[in-house]
């Protein structure tokens, strides 16, 4: 081997066969690690390749309208001309202006001074297109030198949502500024058209949208320019933002080293979103909200038959379109801070203690166990001892007692000494099994944001008689959402079947020509359950909530109308603070109509009423009175207020 | 014997694939700078590659009398030929147009020549020359010491320049001259010694300069900032910041890849991006969109466009054209009549062994990126010429080789 070795050295052909070994070795070397990149790991590079040279740029979808049940539009899009630039189209001038600018110097120009070029030669046109339509242009600097830097290929938005006028003279000087153009973009609009007026109406259901600012999305399989994107962030737009979006489509563009666009590789088109056809009824929604008045409150308006949810209101509300497209921080901090709390929707997602209309659970549930007999008795005095301690009813407080009363009396005169005494005796356990077989204490299911659950008595510790006695009249350890009192007296009006409340009926395919297009998706009423109450005894209930409203001296007569049976129960709850004072009262009324084969059941829950019966009934009797269509008694009328357009109304405590 | 073949008949005798694969690879280089320097069908191209099929045209004559005059007259001529190739060394650092920030150019732009391209070729003829005379102990030290004076007069006045690329592969080659004359090893092992040393001295040097640039990078303000400030450097290390930059680059590609790192990574992007068929012509899209920076797209980095629009299949042909033109090389060498054309033929085919080695090596990430141009691809004009004209060298060796 050594031989070997020395015989190669020493001649020249075997130094010259060494120097062409390691030729060859070295050539393979590069043919393996061309291999290795172009073979093994061409998907890689050609990956990071496809990144750096090529972006997606969002074309946003038309968004899906909403309708009520009878096809009236609430929620649509408008046209919104915007004056744009296109920073891309002013390179030529830029690069110029540049050129010109070290030609005159005859140095190099200082960091950041060709993005100021760039920055006034956008203010110069900008300055052009104002003087000719008489604005001034709304943007700063710095956006024009981000927009620059990152959003290149997107148009930059120099005079938002122009008007008619400015339109019509920027279509006459045509051609515009380099790179500048007019734009249209969909913005979402709120109204119901009544008359002349256009109100926005079931602000709290519908929710609004946002318009996210347009941005360069870079952890997509793509750098990806997002459009200026409309996200529904409360109420339906928010719960069915997915449907209602439909699917962004996109332009792939190759941009070069610098940046800019070089062409256009394909288009993927957006496809529209559906349109939700909703249960709600325009008008019976508007008479809900201008029965409110300026109490704070909320009112639900349902078919006992099938769940639909035909108005649900709560006061006081706001005007979606100032979300629109965005909304100003001072504006939302201003509503933020409102302390009636004007964004909460409060037939929904806020619950209050039931009051007396717990005292229909209280009821069924003493029926159904047997503990409650029908001729059950009691002797309001005007208070009671229980477990050592003095409860009242509310009568004597007006200096006076009900007397004998038997089921029916205590429910029309919402008699406490009544449920106190038989409520002990039904026992918390059978009042907590009924309040369930009515699915209180759980989310309904309708299709809003932040729906509240509710709340009942925890049944794993003991209750001394005293807690009982207070749930027996709807106090203490159980709460409800106005709406879950809608579903309670549905269940009572029709029957007992218990039944889910139904806001959205169904969603369409967006039919440009007008109308509503083919459904994609229909939402059946769904029936919760039905209740073990035997049919004679609840009847006994629907008698003695018919008497409220119907009886001369019954709580709830200012509901009544002429020529309809109503039955209802009136509620006042008390609010306590943490020392067990009395800060003020939540006032009740729930009910249905016509007595026989109900068509309506209503809640009303009003956190300003002193009384359900003085002010809650009322506001049902205005509700009625538009649902069948009466003209409202003499009393409704004294205390009718003069109407102003919903989006003027801010609530009533300013 | 070795044939005595007039300026005619040596062209009965020329190896014709080699000759073909140099036309092949040239002509093919026109449609390479082509693309290189495209930006669409609407845009003015740059017209480099008119000038490059120019040059070639140039670089056809040069080859024909390369043939044709038997580089034994050649030879003779050898200390003429050197001695110019010195002055225009000389006079390029003192009448140069700098480019690049090196003052390499004689001329006017476009036409300007590098003499450090025809220095390669001088040095190679004087080296031959010197170590093929009869009465030379290749075993003294005299020897020695003459070839590292020959080889040192024109690496320093390059360095000067600076152009250390070219610089740097006349090393190799001078080494392989004279270990195929016969220089003792142990010089070598000095030579490994001395190479040792340097090597640890830029090496420390390199930690130093590296230690500063993360001191500047955790100090700076700003990008623009910290690049200045390392541009600022430049007096206090062996080499240029960018030099140390294009080191630490090849030794971690993440360290700035939108910086220094750029070339390289959209080299390998390019590369890698074209697969095996490769996207086609005029269709890579690193050189039209200008991901691959136009400045080097058509002269060193003209493989990346080939390997983009051609793929592996391209890259592969390259690679096979360049082994027949080395081997046939070491062939020529192997056969040459007489020891001036054997150690000629072996100069220049190392030469051309580290321009594609460097070259292809630096694209793909396995060498530092060093401004050494590609033989036959690249565009330049002084380096088309002085390719052609190496080639011919040793067409003309390998012609008048001894019969067998």
């Amino acid at each position: 081997m050594r031989r070997l070795w020395r015989e190669i050295f020493r001649r020249e052909e075997g130094r010259l066969m060494l120097i062409g070994l390691v030729m060859v070795a070295s050539l393979f070397l590069l043919a393996t690690q061309l291999f290795q990149i172009q073979v093994v790991r061409s998907a890689q590079f050609g990956a990071s390749q496809e990144r750096q040279s090529q972006r997606l740029v969002e074309i946003p979808a038309v968004r899906g309208l909403i309708y009520d049940r009878n096809g009236i539009c609430l929620a649509d899009s408008r046209p919104s001309f915007d004056a744009v630039i296109y920073l891309e189209e002013l390179s030529d001038e830029w690069h110029e202006r540049v050129r010109q600018e070290i030609r005159r110097h005859g140095k190099r120009l200082e960091p950041g001074r060709r993005d100021q070029i760039l920055v006034e030669l956008v203010r110069e046109k900008a300055n052009t297109f104002g003087r000719l339509i008489g604005q001034k242009p709304q943007f700063d600097d710095r956006a024009i030198r981000v927009h620059a830097a990152e959003l290149r290929p997107l148009p930059l938005i120099l005079f938002p949502d122009l008007n008619e006028g400015a339109v019509a003279i920027a279509n006459e000087h045509s051609p515009l500024p380099t790179g500048m153009a007019i734009e249209v973009n969909a913005v979402r609009r709120y109204g119901f058209k009544a008359g002349d007026q256009t109100y926005p109406l079931a602000a709290h259901s519908l929710g609004y949208v946002t318009r996210s600012k347009p941005t360069l999305e870079l952890d997509q399989s793509l750098p990806t320019f997002t459009q200026a994107e409309v996200r529904g962030v409360s109420g339906l737009e928010m719960k069915f933002d997915r449907e209602l979006r439909g699917r962004t489509g996109s332009r792939t563009i190759l941009i070069n080293a610098r940046g800019y666009k070089e062409r256009e590789l394909g288009v993927q088109p957006p496809q529209p979103g559906h349109d939700l056809v909703l249960s709600l009824d325009a008008r019976c929604q508007q008479a809900a909200e201008q029965a409110l008045g300026e109490h704070i409150g909320a009112a639900v308006v349902m078919d006992p038959n099938n769940g639909d949810v035909l108005a649900l209101a709560s006061n006081p509300t706001f005007d979606p379109n100032k979300f629109i497209p965005r909304i100003h921080p001072q504006e939302m901090d201003a509503l933020l801070k409102d302390p009636s709390k004007p964004l909460a929707n409060r037939a929904v997602s806020e619950q209050y203690a039931p009051g007396s209309t717990f005292k229909l659970v209280v009821a069924l549930a003493g029926l159904d166990s047997g503990k409650l007999a029908p001729g059950s008795a009691a002797f309001c005095s005007g208070e009671v001892k229980v477990a050592g301690q003095l409860k009242k009813c509310w009568i004597k407080s007006k200096g006076g007692q009900h007397g004998a009363v038997n089921l029916r009396s205590s429910i029309v005169h919402s008699c406490n000494i009544f449920f106190y005494e038989h409520g002990m005796d039904i026992g918390m356990g059978a009042i907590v099994a009924m309040a369930k077989q009515l699915h209180l204490g759980e989310r309904t299911g309708i299709p809003l944001p932040r729906e509240a659950r509710g709340h009942l008595p925890d049944m794993m510790r003991r209750h001394r008689p005293a807690e009982t006695a207070n749930i027996a009249i709807g106090q203490g350890e159980v709460d409800a959402t106005p709406l879950q009192m809608a579903c309670v007296t549905a269940a009572i009006a029709n029957g007992g079947t218990v039944i889910a409340p139904r806001l959205v009926k169904s969603i369409h395919q967006q039919n440009r020509d007008g109308g509503i297009g083919t459904a994609v998706e229909e939402f059946p009423p769904r029936e919760l359950g039905r209740l073990t109450v035997r049919p004679q005894l609840m009847e006994l209930v629907r008698q003695a909530m018919r008497g409220v409203v119907q009886d001369a001296d019954g709580t709830g007569k200012k509901a009544g109308i002429p020529g309809v049976e109503i039955a209802g129960k009136t509620g006042t709850a008390q609010v306590m603070d943490a020392q067990a004072n009395i800060t003020g009262h939540r006032a009740w009324f729930v009910s249905f109509a016509p007595y026989q084969n109900p068509k309506y059941a209503l809640a009303i829950m009003l956190e300003d009423g002193d009384s359900g019966g003085q002010v809650a009934a009322p506001v049902a009797g205005k509700i009625y009175a538009h649902l069948f269509g009466v003209s409202p008694t003499k009393e409704t009328a004294a205390a009718k207020r003069p109407q102003r357009p919903l989006a003027l109304v801010r609530g009533g405590r300013h | 014997m070795s044939r005595a073949l007039t300026p005619w008949s040596v062209f009965k005798h020329l190896s014709w694939l080699s000759l073909l694969t140099m036309l092949a690879m040239v002509g093919a280089s026109v449609f390479a700078i082509y693309s290189a320097t495209y930006r669409g069908e609407d845009v003015v191209n740059a017209p480099f590659w008119k000038l490059q099929a120019a040059w070639i045209g140039v670089g056809l004559v040069a080859f024909t009398a390369a043939v044709a005059i038997d580089y034994r007259q050649i030879g003779k001529w050898t200390w003429v030929l050197y001695s110019v190739c010195v002055l225009l060394l000389i006079v390029v650092l003192v009448a140069g147009t700098e480019r690049y920030g090196a003052r390499s150019w004689l001329g006017i732009k476009g036409l300007g020549i590098q003499p450090s391209e025809f220095a390669k070729i001088g040095l190679a003829f004087a080296l031959a020359y010197y170590l093929s005379d009869p009465e030379r102990d290749a075993r003294s030290f005299k020897t020695l010491a003459v070839c590292l004076a020959m080889l040192m007069g024109t690496v320093v006045l390059i360095l000067l320049e600076p152009d250390l690329g070219s610089a740097a592969v006349l090393l190799p080659m001078a080494s392989a001259m004279m270990f195929v004359a016969g220089i003792p090893l142990r010089y070598y092992f000095g030579g490994l010694a001395a190479l040792l040393i340097a090597g640890a001295v830029l090496y420390s040097n390199l930690l130093g300069y590296q230690a500063k640039s993360e001191e500047f990078r955790r100090t700076s303000p700003d990008k623009t900032t910290y690049t200045q400030r390392l541009i600022e450097l430049k007096r206090q290390y062996i080499l240029k910041p960018y030099q140390w930059e294009r080191i630490l680059v090849f030794m971690n590609p993440e360290r700035d890849p939108y910086g220094w790192g750029w070339n390289l990574r959209q080299s390998q992007i390019a590369v890698g991006s074209g697969g095996v068929t490769g996207k086609g012509w005029l269709q890579g899209t690193q050189n039209v969109l200008g991901f691959l920076p136009r400045q080097v797209a058509p002269n060193d980095f003209i493989f990346s466009v080939i390997a983009e629009e051609g793929g592996f299949a391209a890259c592969g042909l390259a690679l096979i054209g360049y082994a027949v033109l080395l081997l046939n090389g070491l062939w020529t060498a192997l056969a040459a009549s007489d020891r001036l054309g054997r150690l000629l033929a072996t100069g220049i085919t190392v030469v051309l062994f580290c321009h594609v080695f460097v070259n292809i090596g630096m694209t793909i990430g396995l060498v530092p990126i060093t401004g050494l141009p590609l033989p036959l691809l690249s565009y330049g004009g002084s380096f088309v010429l002085s390719t052609m004209v190496a080639l011919g060298i040793l067409q003309n060796i390998r012609a008048r080789r001894t019969a067998y």
